[in-house]
């Protein structure tokens, strides 16, 4: 099935490795351009790079702190002069800490919230005006399904990503016009090799009614069926990839 | 990859049809399962035009006895089934306190009873076959609400809340179940509606953020991720297919 993204120019942020690395694999091998975003991990932004350009597609890395205007800026300019303007952003670059409120010193959550909140925002106002004058594009916004239902251990980050999640709706409502979707994909636990104990992980299973954890490739599906023709209709929505752990309304 | 075979009810016409036509053409075989033959064969006629598998099976959702009908031929023709898709829905868009219990009782019957007939009949032939995957169509007037549309949106709620127990209790046999929500759509249905409603396509487009009614071919993609191994990891979820109109 051709998903119609060949040649496409797409961001994704956090693609250095993990479920970042794992959407800008899924991206090349339909042909999309890759625009490869991190912010610390140089070496294996490199090797992904490497790697994707065996699909033989453009590849373009680039370094920069979402939490940093400027940062993404400067990474718009190189990306329009490497790639050209964007037809789509898979935001998957995040900041948590696991600990529960108290445990926190006053102002150690700012990181959380301008990473999970200001990044998204610094993204849509550093992208978005090319998408609206191309009138076409497509903002996919990554979060945990904490964001949907909280966490007691990921209090700060689950608030400022259920921020972003409600700053996508809002644009969703104004770019509708220009065609863009803004969408949220809400993930369960991921298995990115955390080495869980086998009891630890029994217990987490347990919450889980498919009983596994969620593989990189469960979440680039709905990726790419997100950034197809085939959800054209849809916008400012979001939806969980989690093993049925929550199913809100 | 094997060939699946989807049921798709309601299939002679609308979204159902787009549904069928587009699993066709991602190698599903398709029983066109709708009250209407005549409607369903014009849609296996499609079907196979374009050059897919069908077949249309005569399929009453509201009657127990017609589902397993429409069930026990269908697995006679192709041997099981892999997909449902309970897309069959009807309504009469009228104030609540003008409505009256015959209408109530054909809107709860199409839309919720429909499914969960299709459901008891179906899910077992899932389970034996060790696969399944179960779209329910339900629509954005069950997350929001939706004036004159009280007991349909009623009926509505209850398949959202029927996909999730059902996801919880199909899961340990590794059966998805999702809803797709439709906002307003260009259907035959929407034009029964709008016979009889002014100005209804108009306020509706105005409100939307797409600026259009939906197609049925905009819902069909995403009832075709929800069936294909991509979701696999997904069950008891919604996604409203609307042009933004809700964002729940």
């Amino acid at each position: 099935m051709d998903l119609m993204l060949s040649g496409k120019n797409i961001l994704v942020t956090g693609a250095a490795k993990g479920v970042g690395r794992g959407i800008a694999f899924a991206l090349a091998n339909e042909g999309a351009n890759v625009a490869l975003h991190y912010q610390t991990s140089e070496a294996e932004a490199a090797e992904t790079a490497r790697l994707i350009e065996k699909a033989g597609v453009k590849v373009v890395v680039v370094k920069g702190d979402l939490a940093s205007f400027e940062d993404v800026q400067n990474m718009r300019t190189r990306i329009n002069r490497d790639l050209g303007t964007l037809d789509a952003i898979v935001n998957n670059a995040g900041y948590a800490q696991f600990k529960s409120f108290f445990q926190y010193l006053p102002g150690e959550w700012q990181r959380e919230i301008d990473v999970c909140l200001n990044g998204v925002l610094h993204l849509a106002h550093a992208f978005v005006p090319d998408m609206i004058a191309n009138n076409r594009g497509k903002f996919i916004n990554i979060v945990g399904d904490s964001a949907r239902t909280g966490d007691r251990n990921l209090i700060v980050s689950a608030a400022a990503r259920s921020g972003a999640i409600s700053f996508l709706k809002s644009l969703a409502q104004d770019v509708g016009k220009n065609d863009i979707q803004c969408n949220t994909v809400s993930l369960g636990l991921i298995d990115q090799g955390q080495n869980f104990n086998e009891a630890t992980l029994a217990k987490i299973i347990k919450q889980y009614p498919l009983r596994r954890l969620g593989k990189v490739d469960d979440l680039t599906g709905c990726i790419l069926f997100l950034l197809s023709s085939s959800s054209d209709w849809i916008t400012g929505q979001v939806l969980s990839v989690n093993g049925g752990h929550s199913m809100v309304d | 990859m094997a060939e699946r075979i989807a049921f798709v009810t309601g299939a002679g016409s609308g979204i159902g049809r787009e549904i069928s036509k587009l699993l066709a053409s991602r190698s599903m075989k398709i029983v066109v399962a709708d009250i209407n033959t005549n409607h369903a064969e014009e849609t296996v006629s499609m079907v196979k035009e374009a050059g897919g598998d069908a077949v249309a099976v005569y399929c009453d959702v509201t009657s127990l006895e017609s589902v397993q009908n429409a069930v026990k031929e269908s697995v006679a023709i192709f041997g099981r089934i892999d997909v449902l898709v309970n897309n069959a829905g009807w309504d009469k868009v009228e104030p609540f306190l003008k409505s009256e219990p015959d209408t109530w009782k054909r809107i709860v019957d199409i839309n919720l009873m429909g499914q969960i007939h299709t459901c008891k009949e179906i899910l077992p032939v899932m389970i034996e076959n060790g696969y399944g995957k179960v779209v329910n169509i339900a629509s954005d007037a069950a997350r929001v609400g939706s004036s004159g549309e009280a007991v349909y949106s009623a009926a509505k709620g209850g398949v959202v809340a029927l996909t999730k127990t059902l996801a919880r209790e199909m899961a340990r046999h590794k059966i998805n179940i999702n809803c797709v929500a439709p906002g307003p759509s260009d259907t035959p249905l929407f034009q029964e509606i709008g016979s009889y409603n002014e100005g209804i396509k108009n306020a509706l487009e105005k409100a939307i953020p797409f600026r259009r009614l939906a197609q049925p071919e905009d819902i069909a993609g995403a009832v075709a991720y929800f069936t294909s191994e991509e979701a696999k990891y997904v069950t008891g979820q919604t996604l409203s297919v609307s042009g933004g109109l809700t964002m729940v």
